[in-house]
């Protein structure tokens, strides 16, 4: 499509959608493992990388490769569900309140700034503490991580809406006969997707950010469940600096590293690109 | 330049925006070889549709020929204190000096040239510390001239958004005005303003010029703010000056066929004959027609018109035009 | 007689300012006036006189605080019931052509989406032939339009496929909103022209607002002069412009620059410095910059005085010559004498 052309152009796009095609690769290759992630003690322990074990052995006798493959899905599952789930809330809501303005803009906001001074962390120590066997579940830590991500980009969609509202093609398609939810959805989607889009992928990397931190502190996912997250964890509580076992803390450090590169990238030549005004000089150029 | 008078002169003057439209390079020839002499304390009208690239000749003419547009050719003089001066060849440096105190320029949609968020006295008072005075001296200086030009003084504690449309172009002509320069660009200063409004600002120009005896270069796409205001009017198509003489004699006898078009488009009172537009579209500067630039839409178009660009020529009356139909023996 | 429009005493009044001082500005004062079939009515005044606020409450965008406002004879509330209905028979143009379409659509967009949602045609070959038609009427082709974004084209263009999409649904009454304002003084006429024959050929009434007189001059049948909310005068076109009464209106006429150079401004003018300063004074509106104001001018508001040859001022000066006043006072003495 002449949109991922264009897209190419861009050496970081170009970069970091290779990154990401390639963990992507590690996500998918986790089908094929001929290890049980949650099992341990499948090989001899404490190995360094070697053709069999391309990433070297835990401690515990997993194998590094395979149990990354695994940490990187679940991570992006539980990224992915996050951001997604926050996205549809916040453009439900953003252009609920920007639309109709009144006493739903009111109610909608003040829910909304109520989750933003809510001291993200503690809420999360709280929850992690008090529903234990709950949050050990991947989408529940997705869902719980969507519920604080929404706010923000409501408040920006909601202001893009106010500003539409007034300009004149939406007199335009009133007198077009075109109904309030064709209006936003055929008029204003395409003002408002380049901000969803670029937020969506940074709410991935602070879903992913907050994902491991937390496992890191032992709360969480359920430790024996892989995500980079717990992979770091698992490999400082056995001690694998102490025991020399570079390859084992490392991996899953790369391989976030490269993500968080990646997706770092990928939000900003979207977002340049989707610019509105950089679009309508792309359009202009056409003749 | 050694006739008396001239004080700002373009030869030759070719100026084209450079577009990378999906790698492929676009030349925009928004100044096509235009020569202009404009001799001092006169009006000079420059008029012409939108998209005639006569903003962009008022941009050669101060001398920003900023990317993407880009010199192709030809000089801009400007005569400072006896001596010529070759502006477009000037280090930045040397051009702020020149700018704001010998010409100065009153961009389109000048409203929008103040900050929203300061009171009008901070950006007088900017202005002026650019061009070292101090802030004491500086007040009173807008002050003053403020006064002269009958504005109220008031106007200086207010914020941009209180002063109607037609007070805050008016504020932006003095601030361009505050050092007195001997030129003075004024690209479509009436445009979106109501009649009265207009009227006012035009009064405003007209008065500046009468106390300082200035030389003042409009460019608007009304006929009737040239009727008002110009001396001598240029007509500008696609890029260049198709037809210039004194007011007079455009109004009076208009040789191009586009001039005559434009005049008799306009409505006039008393008058409720049928009135024609111009037919047709101006071409697009990026593939301009071969000859003559308006052959096109030319209800006299002969062949010679579709195969070579007329020269601008001087038929009599210091009354130019460029058009085969008429001075051909001159074009030979 | 048939009215297609009637505006009777219509009120707006908006609340500006901070939480600590709100000052009332009231931008539509007890304005009425009518348009007939086939007629073109100009509204004419400065930037910020009320003329596109009552465009608004007409088109429905905006409620009015009093005031009634009937559409051939029923009231609007009673038409909005199914705006669909309304909007079928009263269409608008706008100022700014690049902003009337959606900068990031297609320009066609707007008018598949008329066609199908007024039900004008169902079957693709129908739809595009509608469109077609009506392309024609103004002067374009379906070729130059189709697939092309508003940034493509030249703002002559674009205002002539805005008033395109407008009479996809064969309206009885088109508000235009400034329609030439943005457009070059050089090519007013062709959309100007395009109003004249929409009238004579399929009847179309059309409120034109604008603060271009000479256009208004041109193509309309009959004018009122609007002046920070309030109508001042209002009658034939021919009168009101050539033999202009109120004293606003003669500034008016005097400040549009006619392209003669014989022609040129002697008198100089006085300018409002803020928005809001004409708004809030008492009296005449016009008293701070009358060349003919008095006293009471500044105190008493004038009513509303027609003249003889049908031309409604609102101004002290013609109070003698109002000929409803003059019949008031005549049936009161004829009953007197009895």
């Amino acid at each position: 499509m002449k949109l991922i052309r264009d897209l190419f152009k861009d050496y970081r796009f170009a970069v970091a959608f290779g990154i990401v095609c390639l963990i992507l690769l590690l996500a998918i290759l986790s089908a094929f493992s001929p290890y049980d992630p949650r099992n341990a003690y499948q090989t001899p322990r404490g190995l360094p990388p070697s053709w069999q074990h391309p990433l070297g052995t835990t401690w515990l006798g997993q194998d590094v490769f395979w149990q990354l493959t695994f940490a990187v899905r679940n991570s992006l599952t539980i990224a992915i569900i996050a951001s997604i789930i926050s996205r549809l809330i916040a453009i439900i809501v953003g252009v609920l309140a920007g639309y109709k303005g009144g006493i739903v803009d009111r109610v909608l906001m003040s829910i909304g700034d109520s989750t933003l001074t809510l001291p993200i962390f503690v809420v999360l120590v709280l929850v992690s503490l008090v529903l234990r066997q709950w949050v050990r579940q991947l989408v529940n830590l997705g869902l719980l991580l969507a519920f604080f991500a929404w706010a923000w980009d409501a408040r920006v969609i909601r202001s893009q809406v106010l500003s539409l509202r007034e300009r004149e093609f939406t007199f335009t398609s009133v007198l077009s006969g075109m109904g309030s939810f064709k209006l936003i959805f055929k008029q204003y989607l395409p003002f408002l997707l380049p901000v969803v889009f670029t937020t969506l992928i940074n709410n991935m990397s602070w879903a992913i950010g907050m994902e491991m931190t937390l496992s890191y502190l032992g709360l969480g996912i359920d430790p024996s469940i892989p995500t980079l997250g717990t992979m770091i964890q698992m490999a400082i509580y056995r001690q694998a600096i102490f025991l020399g076992l570079w390859w084992w803390i490392l991996s899953p450090i790369a391989a976030s590293v490269l993500l968080f590169v990646a997706l770092y990238w990928i939000s900003l030549s979207l977002s340049e690109y989707l610019d509105p005004r950089a679009r309508m000089q792309r359009i202009g150029g056409k003749q | 330049m050694k006739e008396n008078g001239v004080v700002l002169k373009a030869e030759h003057l070719k100026a084209f925006y450079v577009l990378r439209s999906f790698g492929r390079q676009v030349l925009v020839k928004a100044v096509n070889d235009v020569n202009l002499e404009i001799h001092k304390g006169k009006v000079f009208g420059i008029a012409g549709e939108s998209g005639c690239g006569k903003s962009t000749l008022l941009k050669g003419l101060f001398a920003a020929i900023v990317p993407p547009l880009r010199l192709f050719g030809g000089r801009v003089l400007y005569r400072i204190e006896g001596q010529d001066v070759e502006v477009l060849s000037l280090s930045p440096e040397a051009k702020r000096q020149i700018k704001w105190k010998f010409i100065s320029y009153v961009p389109q949609g000048s409203m929008s040239v103040l900050n929203p968020i300061a009171k009008i006295k901070r950006t007088f008072r900017d202005v002026l510390e650019s061009h070292d005075r101090n802030v004491e001296e500086a007040l009173e200086m807008a002050k003053k001239h403020l006064t002269e030009l009958g504005l109220p003084s008031k106007v200086l504690h207010c914020y941009p958004h209180q002063l109607s449309g037609g007070m805050r172009q008016r504020v932006t002509i003095a601030l361009a005005t505050l050092l007195q320069p001997d030129v003075i660009l004024a690209d479509e200063p009436t445009t979106a303003l109501d009649v009265v409004t207009q009227r006012s600002v035009i009064q405003l120009l007209k008065d500046i010029q009468e106390k300082w005896g200035n030389t003042l270069v409009l460019v608007t796409h009304d006929m009737g703010v040239h009727a008002n205001m110009a001396d001598r009017i240029a007509i500008m198509y696609a890029g260049s000056i198709v037809e210039e003489a004194t007011t007079q004699e455009i109004f009076g006898n208009p040789c191009h066929p586009y001039t005559r078009y434009l005049i008799n488009s306009l409505p006039r009172f008393g008058e409720k004959s049928m009135r024609e537009s111009v037919p047709g579209n101006p071409p697009s500067l990026s593939a301009l027609p071969d000859g003559c630039p308006f052959h096109p839409r030319c209800p006299h178009v002969l062949r010679v018109c579709r195969e070579q660009v007329p020269n601008l020529i001087n038929i009599g009356n210091d009354h130019k035009v460029a058009c085969w139909l008429i001075g051909g023996e001159h074009n030979g | 007689m048939d009215k297609t429009l009637e505006v009777k005493n219509l009120t707006k009044i908006f609340s500006v300012g901070s939480i600590f001082s709100r000052t009332k500005i009231t931008a539509v004062d007890n304005v009425s006036f009518h348009i007939r079939p086939a007629e073109i009515f100009a509204l004419a005044g400065e930037s910020g006189c009320g003329k596109t606020t009552t465009a608004k409450i007409i088109l429905g965008f905006e409620e009015p605080t009093s005031g009634e406002i009937l559409f051939k004879g029923k009231p609007i509330w009673t038409w909005r019931r199914k705006p669909r209905q309304y909007m079928k028979d009263v269409q608008a143009v706008f100022q700014n052509p690049f902003e009337t379409f959606n900068p990031l659509k297609t320009v066609d967009e707007f008018f598949y989406e008329t066609v199908r949602n007024y039900g004008i045609a169902e079957h693709k070959n129908d739809v595009e032939a509608v469109i077609r038609a009506r392309l024609e009427a103004v002067g374009l082709s379906f070729e130059e339009i189709r697939g092309r974004y508003p940034s493509e084209f030249s703002g002559g263009q674009l205002q002539r496929a805005s008033i395109a999409r407008a009479l996809l649904t064969n309206p009885c009454l088109l508000v235009a909103d400034e329609p030439v304002s943005m457009v070059d003084a050089s090519l007013r006429m062709s959309i100007v022209n395009l109003f004249k024959k929409l009238k004579d050929e399929f009847g179309l009434s059309v409120l034109y607002i604008t603060h271009d007189l000479a256009t208004a001059y041109y193509v309309s049948d009959r004018i009122a002069i609007m002046l920070r909310g309030n109508i001042i005068e209002m009658g034939p076109v021919d009168l009101v412009l050539t033999k202009p009464r109120h004293p606003y209106t003669r500034l008016l006429r005097e400040s549009v620059p006619e392209p003669d150079p014989q022609k040129k401004w002697v008198q100089k003018i006085t300018v409002t410095t803020t928005e809001h300063e004409e708004y809030l004074r008492k009296g005449c509106k016009f008293a701070g910059r009358c060349p003919m104001a008095t006293n009471r001018c500044k105190t008493e508001v004038p009513k509303e005085c027609f003249l003889e040859d049908g031309v409604m001022v609102k101004c002290h000066l013609y109070e003698q010559e109002d000929v409803m006043q003059a019949e008031i006072i005549g049936s009161q003495q004829a009953s007197k004498k009895r």
